[in-house]
């Protein structure tokens, strides 16, 4: 083994299970998180000519960083792709005769889908800086996490979901609740 | 419609623009930049759409720098002695290098090495006595904290043994009725779905914080997976009070 293959593998030894932690964090299942921490080892083994040797965890963090983004950039270009070759309709069900009591609960649930369906496009009609941080709260995200995630104050993001409440209740004619922790 | 109803709606919404949004993701440096407080604030309002649709995206970057501790069992990130051999292997022939083992077992020493230690030793212990008043014996001990009231029956927990540990100092939180109490503990190897005993200790009591303290031979525990058998002493029952398992690597 060379030197340079004998530092590898000793890095490999010492930071595979915190690089598939931090892939982890990204929101990659275990074993996608697995095959991208292999991907970033390749990288950092392409690289290791050009890295002088200190913070080691420094440069694996950024190699996984940039690995985690390219994943889920070619993710997007896979799902573009998708949306483009789908140009069949959905094809017609075919449902099972009801009784009375499965029936009732259909409609609800179709009632359910009816007003899902009217949230998400009346959340879409709201301008960016109001949608980002109710969507964050939907999606159960505490007020002080919207605040770091999107860089605002804590104030800023009470006031942003505020007003895009009171926007939604103009137009659905009800506010949705709140889901999540509790600030 | 309830809470629940809405988090789905959010959800699919957030799903629908992720698609949308496809591969126009922003690069590295940009979004490092967005944490520093770098970006013009109609850079920032774009970056700020990209993290609302991956917010899991903003919490790695913004995570502790420092090296994450080595993930647990039940932990999606843990791995394996033996995944983590295969890792490598797989690695070292997409690299094209020597795919040799990660934990390496320990060369035989050759012939003429023992003899020149044996000849050391005999040496020293006529000798070197004579001349040097007598020393504790020093051993490497390294501590590890397991923590038995979080529950430990499940899958193992990983604990690096390192080549130059002769004993590791193995502390053992248990849980409110195991305070002030004596135990034998029991060190046991899973081998083929059977256990077999390796060591045991009699009256092994716990300190005033409810903590047991128990070393263990490192030679003891090579790669494999062990159990840490506690029996409260007095108590003639073949079950044990509780159960620790580990795997080391």
């Amino acid at each position: 083994m060379t030197k340079k293959d004998e530092l590898f593998q000793s890095l490999y030894r010492r930071y595979l299970p915190g690089v598939v932690s931090y892939l982890v964090k990204f929101g990659f299942d275990r074993d996608k998180a697995r095959d991208l921490a292999q991907d970033t080892f390749v990288r950092v083994y392409e690289h290791m000519d050009s890295w002088r040797g200190e913070a080691e965890w420094a440069f694996l963090r950024t190699t996984a960083q940039h690995v985690a983004l390219n994943e889920i950039r070619s993710r997007g270009t896979r799902k573009r792709k998708g949306a483009e070759v789908a140009i069949d309709g959905p094809k017609a069900l075919e449902l099972p005769s009801l009784d009375r009591e499965a029936g009732a609960r259909l409609i609800e649930e179709q009632e359910q889908v009816r007003q899902a369906t009217a949230l998400g496009k009346a959340i879409r009609e709201l301008p960016p800086r109001l949608r980002g941080p109710l969507e964050l709260r939907l999606l159960g995200h505490s007020y002080k996490s919207i605040a770091a995630t999107l860089r605002l104050s804590l104030d800023t993001v009470k006031t942003r979901i505020h007003e895009a409440k009171g926007k939604l209740r103009e137009m659905l004619g009800h506010t949705p609740e709140e889901p999540g922790h509790e600030d | 419609m309830k809470t629940d109803q809405w988090s789905a709606a959010a959800s699919e919404l957030q799903a629908d623009r992720r698609a949308e949004l496809g591969d126009r993701i922003p690069e590295l440096e940009t979004l490092q930049a967005f944490f520093r407080d770098e970006l013009p604030e109609d850079e920032a309002d774009v970056v700020r759409e990209f993290l609302v649709l991956y917010p899991e995206v903003a919490a790695a970057l913004m995570a502790d720098e420092s090296a994450p501790p080595v993930p647990g069992p039940g932990h999606p990130a843990h791995l394996s002695a033996a995944e983590r051999e295969a890792g490598w292997r797989d690695l070292a022939a997409r690299l094209d290098i020597p795919g040799e083992p990660i934990t390496p077992p320990r060369a035989a020493p050759r012939w003429h090495t023992l003899w020149a230690v044996a000849a050391t030793l005999a040496f020293g212990a006529l000798l070197v006595p004579q001349f040097l008043p007598p020393k504790p014996e020093v051993i490497e001990v390294r501590e590890l904290e397991l923590d038995l009231t979080r529950g430990s029956a499940g899958a193992p927990s990983p604990l690096q043994i390192l080549g130059n540990e002769k004993k590791l100092l193995v502390k053992l939180s248990l849980p409110p009725a195991g305070r002030l109490k004596q135990f034998r503990v029991e060190l046991l190897a899973e081998r083929d779905g059977d256990t077999q005993l390796l060591w045991h200790e009699e009256k092994v009591a716990t300190d005033g914080s409810g903590t047991l303290h128990v070393v263990l031979p490192a030679r003891r525990v090579p790669p494999g997976i062990y159990q840490l058998r506690l029996f409260l002493e007095g108590v003639s029952s073949q079950k044990p009070t509780w159960e620790f398992r580990f795997e080391t690597f």
